[in-house]
């Protein structure tokens, strides 16, 4: 991996291991075991991205290199930036709780992965950012989530982002108490697949 | 019982609630002790129990299965830990990942 890729956060979680080590012990099939990568969520979470990013330019990558433009390493870059910084665990994000001596929350770089997997999940989507608009931190607050996507051209591009809208609300709704005021959902990249099944 | 006893009681206590997958590491790890670690020394445990202030603070991180509810698996998670450690324990139980 390009060293560009691991300016901006060179540790991920406090764990002492860099997006590049991350990427190595994926790519070693995680081991040996490292546990202070192991028991660390923001090392998971990043490595979740990884594996779903890497599925998306195999995926790519393996169709007539003739017909295909190849990925825009921007693009990958971005995606990589993204990805690290959204999976710092930032704020606690409030839940609710009866008894005062308890407190409940679910991190902001949880949230993130969640509206970023929800999106990922959706055939041909890799999401490429994720914002919360708004004070999470303050319960009630309303929210606007903002998401950039890149869709691999082969059905609308408007009913795939509808998925993707619909799917990250009832993620949220599940899993947050949040109160979400809008899913907003931005199309920034398209790729084509040139497998003769994309439309004109 | 020491404080790394009660969290090596807690963790199978937490990892056998409904809709928890795993369990996080509650301490910040400095880069140059975390990789000391995992050159042989034993690691920390994965709770935190502070003991500071006048009640025990027992510090919970987990990833919740995204088919559970993550709010009620947190809530869970409390009582199942201030069922062990007692009522006036402050316990904070932190969701750091949903998983798929």
């Amino acid at each position: 991996m390009d060293d560009h890729l691991t300016e901006e956060t060179p540790d991920i979680g406090g764990s002492g291991y860099t997006l590049e080590d991350l990427s190595e012990y994926l790519d070693r099939g995680r081991t040996p075991a490292i546990a202070a990568i192991d028991d660390n969520a923001e090392c998971q979470s990043v490595l979740a991205s990884l594996e779903r990013v890497g599925a998306l330019s195999r995926d790519l990558v393996a169709q007539d290199a003739a017909l295909n433009p190849a990925i825009d390493e921007s693009w990958l870059a971005s995606v990589f930036s993204s990805i690290t910084r959204e999976a710092k665990a930032g704020r606690d994000i409030p839940l609710s709780s009866p008894d005062p001596r308890t407190r409940l929350s679910i991190t902001e770089g949880a949230v993130r992965e969640l509206v970023r997997a929800a999106g990922d999940a959706i055939d041909g989507v890799f999401v490429g950012r994720c914002d919360l608009d708004g004070d999470p931190t303050e319960t009630g607050s309303g929210i606007r989530v903002g998401i950039s996507i890149s869709v691999v051209l082969g059905s609308a591009v408007h009913d795939v982002a509808e998925t993707v809208r619909q799917r990250v609300y009832s993620e949220l709704l599940t899993h947050t108490e949040l109160t979400i005021e809008a899913v907003d959902v931005t199309v920034t990249d398209v790729h084509v697949i040139a497998n003769g099944s994309a439309p004109e | 019982m020491s404080d790394l006893e009660l969290a090596a009681v807690l963790e199978p206590l937490v990892r056998g609630v409904a809709g928890v997958s795993t369990v996080y590491s509650s301490l910040p790890l400095l880069a140059q002790s975390a990789k000391q670690i995992t050159r042989g020394a034993d690691a920390p445990p994965l709770i935190a129990i502070d003991r500071s202030s006048t009640a025990v603070t027992v510090t919970i991180n987990v990833g919740v299965s995204g088919s559970a509810q993550a709010p009620a698996t947190a809530a869970a998670v409390a009582a199942a830990v201030r069922a062990a450690v007692g009522a006036d324990a402050e316990v904070v139980v932190r969701v750091s990942r949903v998983l798929d």
